[in-house]
C-alpha cells in the first residue's frame, strides 16, 4: 500500500521529527493533558524503517512528503 | 404556545414558522438499558440512563485546551460543543466508556484525533459523527472485549472514499508476529468480518457489498465455532474457524486504522458485548437504524 509522509532510517531520526512538531505547535499544552504530541511515529517491521504519514499540518516542519509503500503484516 | 412536530424519530418543531432543530431524538429505555451487557460502548448519544459521565473529550485545535463535552436530551451537547469551539475546529481526545467498565478510548497524537466539529458540528442525517481522515485518525486502549473470545460488535460507520478501498474500523491484535484477534473491515466494497487463530490464520466471512457514502451498521459476531458479519441486518455469511482465538487484555483494541489501513469517513457509534448477541441482534441493530435514520 503506497502512502505519503516522511520516512526515517532509525528512531533517533523519527523521535527528533516529532520532537520538533510539538515545538513548533506547543505540544502538550500541559503534562497532564492527554494529547502529548503533535504527529507520531512508526515501524514497518517487513520494511524496516520508521514513517509519519502526512498532514498538511506538518509542512511547515517537515517539508514535502514522499511516497513510500508500507507493507502490513499477513496481508488478507 | 409553541408547537412540536415529532416526526419519524426527528424532532421538528415549528414555533410561529420558525425552524427549531432537526437533530435526532433518542427516547428511553436507552440501548444499553434495553441490552444491558456491554464489554464497552461509544456513542455520540447516550446509551445508558444512568450513565452519567461526558460523551468526549474535545481539544480545540486553535489552542489544544480541552473540554469535556456531555448530554443534553440524550444526544451530544451542540450548544456547549458550539459555545466551546466558535468558528474553530475540535478534534476528540477520549471517547467516553459508556458501558461503566472505564475503558475510554483515547488518542495522544493531536493530528490523529477523530474531527468532531470544523466551523460546525460534523453533523449526517440529524446526527453528530466523528470524521476520520482516512490517513491516520484512530481511538484506542488496550483491553480484552470478549469472553473466551466470544464478542459481538455493532458500529455505526460511513465510508467517504473515493473508492472503497481496504479500511479497518475495528481491529484486535496480539503484537507483531502473533496475530490472534479480530477485524471489521471492508475491502473493494465488501464488508467483512475477520478472526484469526492461533497458527495465525486468517478467516474472512464472505462479507457483504457497501455503497460509498451511506451509513451503515456493522455487526460482528464471534462465537466459538465462527464467524458472522452483517451489514443493516442482512447477513453476510459465515466461516468455520478452526483453532481457538485467544484474546488477551493486553492487546489493543484500534477503532478507524490498522497501520495505513484507514478509514476515511464517519464513525459514531461502536458497542461490544462479551455475548453472542444471534438472538437480540436484530433487535439491537433496529434501535441503533431508528435513532441514526437509516
Amino acid at each position: 500500500m503506497v502512502s505519503k509522509g516522511y520516512t526515517y532510517t532509525n528512531v533517533a531520526d523519527a523521535e527528533a521529527a516529532v520532537q520538533q512538531c510539538d515545538t513548533y505547535y506547543n505540544i502538550p499544552k500541559s503534562p497532564d493533558d492527554v494529547t502529548q504530541h503533535w504527529a507520531d511515529f512508526e515501524y514497518s517491521v517487513n520494511d524496516n524503517f520508521y514513517f509519519i504519514l502526512f498532514d498538511e499540518s506538518l509542512l511547515p516542519i517537515l517539508g514535502e512528503p514522499v511516497e513510500f509503500e508500507v507493507t502490513l503484516e499477513e496481508e488478507i | 404556545m409553541p408547537t412540536k412536530i415529532f416526526l419519524n424519530k426527528k424532532n421538528i418543531g415549528f414555533n410561529g414558522g420558525n425552524y427549531i432543530s432537526t437533530q435526532n431524538v433518542n427516547v428511553p429505555p436507552l440501548l444499553l438499558n434495553l441490552f444491558p451487557g456491554a464489554s464497552a460502548a461509544y456513542s455520540l448519544r447516550k446509551l445508558d440512563t444512568g450513565y452519567a459521565g461526558s460523551a468526549i473529550q474535545v481539544r480545540r485545535i486553535s489552542d489544544n485546551a480541552t473540554q469535556n463535552i456531555g448530554f443534553v436530551n440524550n444526544v451530544l451537547d451542540l450548544t456547549a460543543l458550539t459555545t466551546f469551539l466558535g468558528a474553530g475546529s475540535g478534534r476528540v481526545s477520549i471517547w467516553y466508556d459508556q458501558s461503566g467498565n472505564g475503558r475510554n478510548l483515547i488518542n495522544a497524537t493531536a493530528i490523529e484525533q477523530p474531527l468532531v466539529y470544523a466551523n460546525g458540528p460534523v453533523i449526517f442525517n440529524g446526527a453528530p459523527y466523528l470524521r476520520l481522515d482516512g490517513v491516520d485518525d484512530r481511538m484506542f486502549l488496550a483491553f480484552d472485549p470478549t469472553n473466551a473470545g466470544v464478542v459481538s460488535t455493532f458500529t455505526v460507520a460511513l465510508a467517504a472514499m473515493s473508492t472503497l478501498n481496504t479500511a479497518v474500523f475495528l481491529q484486535q491484535d496480539q503484537t507483531a508476529g502473533s496475530r490472534i484477534g479480530q477485524w471489521a473491515r471492508f475491502s473493494s466494497g465488501v464488508s467483512q468480518s475477520i478472526t484469526f487463530n492461533t497458527a495465525q490464520t486468517s478467516f474472512t466471512s464472505t462479507g457483504t457489498t457497501v455503497t460509498n457514502s451511506v451509513p451503515y451498521v456493522y455487526t460482528s459476531i464471534r462465537r466459538p465455532a465462527n464467524v458472522q458479519s452483517y451489514v443493516n441486518g442482512t447477513t453476510g455469511g459465515s466461516i468455520a474457524t478452526t483453532g481457538t482465538p485467544i484474546f488477551n487484555a493486553a492487546a489493543t483494541v484500534y477503532i478507524g486504522r490498522r497501520g495505513t489501513e484507514a478509514l476515511a469517513g464517519l464513525m459514531s457509534e461502536v458497542v461490544m458485548y462479551p455475548l453472542d448477541q444471534t438472538t437480540t441482534r436484530a433487535a439491537i441493530e433496529q434501535n441503533i437504524r431508528n435513532y441514526y435514520g437509516f
